[in-house]
């Protein structure tokens, strides 16, 4: 498959020998976007680990950008994940000991980079917060918080843009515009974005790339 | 953003409890630091002093006291022993040589001993200004004595009785400084240097002064331990009975130690003390307090490590997500283990200098506030007589501490911690 980003064929994880993942297939190309939609328990979190290689894959073949996962080691994982992924998390996860273009810079240097202070600012002008670079989280609203998160994920140019549940707790209008800040930001850094969730109102905007049920005997 | 800097956002988070932790690691290593650099000082001192005098020989009484006295100058002296035992002993022919020490006043709380330029020579005293004492009421200054009184070459001055600053001054019997000598390190910068003659002579004229207010000085000259006996003791018609407060003996054979101070301490009224044997009592009787209070240093520390320890494991319970955020961002498990320790590491060093700091300063504190301490001639130690290991026991008690925490991190698994929140 040209320009394929992730391939998956078969892929199982199971947690004490009870299978709690099972994906015949996903196939998504370079800079198309999709949800992995189902509900809790279908194990949504856990094929984003996956994707994101904080969790080793057991059964199956997975291949991120040409990549079999399988074959690398916790330090190749890390490489990928650092180089190629960008997460954004519902709770956001923000550092708040550091202010927000700190938390960019970290992402930076975690990710092995030199800290490139033209794309921290460019990023932060480009998402409102020209003027707040020097702001601790904890000053921030919750409009302003996920944008600095967003904005993180998107700092080290990463391929995939993977978002968790990004909307659940917002209201129509936050969850209208939480979703067009993450497309929009994914076009214009040339990302696919892939959103887990149980939000059906995100299948109005963006096409389902993949449906997961509740395996049997999972109670979510 | 490198792990310093993170690191110290952190700690300046919890500014507090970092504050804290670091104080208590802190007082532990001064603590220790400050008992080391004292012991040490005190044991250089004692053996720079004693060293070269195989024995003492003065009136009877505490053989620990009179080598205080007559080596270290800090104790009161136990009394007097006739001049004539020192012709007694020069003409033995198991002593090689003989230095008389005769005390009883001080300028400034400078003790003024008449003695011998044999004296000066034994400590390495060097000339810096004048000459050396030849005449009665000349004197030479050690180099402490100098620059803290600010005499200088052919000024006068009056000592005052006893060892200690604030008895009578004796302004009928004026000094005149001759000499000043170069810094040695030994009891010597500390010292006012005069022949013995100065100080029978200043004790004569004592007398004499006194005789017209009925004064009898013979109490204090008559062998008492009220630390300013003069060393002359005066007979019916003022016919001086010279008298020294010491001897101080070199042997000319190793065999003399086996004979002489048996022979000094059975057939005479005099006392012979090994300066070696009191010295190693001392240390013995000092040990015993100084080994306790690095216990307790020992304590302080351990209490520290735990302090630290609980710190760091609250804190990297309250900062799990961030870590576990951290390794999505694309930290390796060593760079988040790095992280921890490089905290922990910036307690432990923090802590670290300000014990030294601290223990520096007390030691400075109490050379210029604590009379004992200046007579001990203790000051900050240079660099290279500096122990280090407190540094390194701070620095390896907050790595200590922190590696526990540091490698729960290491192993976390991040999937579920962030399932967790």
């Amino acid at each position: 498959m040209a320009d394929a980003l992730i391939e998956i064929e078969n892929l199982r994880h199971s947690i004490g020998g009870r299978d709690i993942l099972s994906v015949p297939a996903l196939h998504l190309a370079k800079g198309q976007h999709g949800l992995l939609l189902g509900p809790s328990g279908s194990g949504k979190t856990t094929l984003l680990n996956l994707l994101a290689g904080l969790l080793p894959v057991m059964a199956g073949s997975f291949k991120l950008l040409g990549q079999d996962l399988r074959q690398l080691g916790p330090v190749g994982l890390d490489r990928l994940r650092a180089q190629h992924i960008g997460i954004v998390f519902q709770q956001l996860h923000l550092i708040e000991a550091v202010s927000i273009a700190d938390n960019l810079r970290l992402a930076q240097t975690l990710a092995g980079h030199a800290v490139d202070e033209a794309v921290i600012k460019e990023l932060l002008v480009r998402f409102g917060l020209g003027d707040r670079a020097k702001a601790r989280p904890s000053d921030l609203s919750q409009g302003e918080r996920q944008r600095v998160a967003v904005a993180r994920a998107l700092v080290n140019r990463p391929a995939l843009l993977l978002a968790d549940e990004p909307t659940s707790a917002l209201d129509d209008e936050n969850c209208a515009a939480a979703l067009e800040l993450l497309l929009q930001q994914a076009d214009l850094s040339g990302a696919t974005l892939l959103i887990a969730t149980h939000d059906q109102r995100l299948t109005a905007r963006l096409p389902v790339a993949l449906r997961l049920t509740k395996p049997e005997g999972v109670v979510a | 953003m490198n792990m310093l800097t993170l690191s110290l956002a952190y700690l300046r988070q919890r500014a507090l409890t970092s504050l804290l932790n670091l104080l208590l690691l802190a007082l532990g290593v001064a603590t220790i630091s400050f008992l080391l650099m004292l012991d040490r000082r005190i044991e250089d001192r004692l053996a720079r002093d004693v060293a070269g005098f195989d024995m003492v020989v003065g009136a009877k009484g505490s053989p620990l006291q009179l080598v205080m006295s007559a080596l270290l100058h800090i104790d009161t002296p136990t009394g007097n022993v006739p001049l004539s035992a020192l012709d007694t002993l020069r003409a033995n022919r198991l002593v090689r040589e003989v230095v008389p020490v005769a005390l009883g006043d001080n300028y400034q709380g400078y003790r003024i001993i008449g003695t011998e330029p044999a004296y000066i020579d034994h400590y390495g005293g060097k000339l810096a200004q004048g000459q050396v004492f030849a005449q009665p009421m000349e004197a030479m200054l050690g180099a402490t004595a100098a620059a803290t009184s600010g005499l200088k070459i052919g000024d006068s001055f009056a000592g005052s009785h006893g060892l200690t600053a604030g008895g009578e001054v004796h302004s009928f019997a004026p000094y005149k400084v001759v000499g000043i000598l170069a810094p040695t390190g030994s009891v010597l910068d500390r010292l006012v240097l005069t022949p013995v003659a100065s100080v029978w002579a200043v004790h004569e004229h004592h007398h004499h002064h006194h005789d017209g207010d009925d004064h009898d000085e013979d109490s204090d000259a008559d062998g008492d331990h009220d630390g300013h006996d003069h060393g002359a003791k005066e007979e019916a018609g003022h016919q001086p009975h010279r008298e020294v407060t010491a001897l101080l003996v070199r042997y000319a054979t190793p065999l003399a130690a086996a004979r002489l101070p048996r022979e000094i301490n059975t057939g005479t009224d005099m006392q012979a003390a090994s300066p070696a044997t009191e010295m190693l009592r001392l240390r013995s009787l000092l040990g015993i307090g100084v080994d306790t209070m690095k216990l307790f240093g020992g304590v302080l520390v351990l209490a520290a490590a735990l302090g630290t320890f609980i710190a760091l494991a609250n804190s990297l319970q309250e900062r799990r997500y961030d870590l576990a955020i951290m390794r999505t961002l694309g930290a390796s498990r060593s760079r988040i283990l790095g992280q921890i320790l490089t905290e922990a590491l910036l307690v432990g060093g923090a802590g670290a200098l300000l014990g030294f700091g601290l223990a520096h300063l007390g030691m400075v504190l109490m050379g210029r506030f604590s009379a004992q301490a200046r007579d001990l001639g203790l000051a900050v130690p240079s660099v290279g007589q500096v122990d280090l290991w407190p540094l390194a026991l701070a620095l390896g008690t907050a790595l200590l501490a922190a590696l526990l925490p540091a490698i729960r991190a290491y192993r976390g698994d991040v999937a579920r911690m962030l399932a967790q929140r």
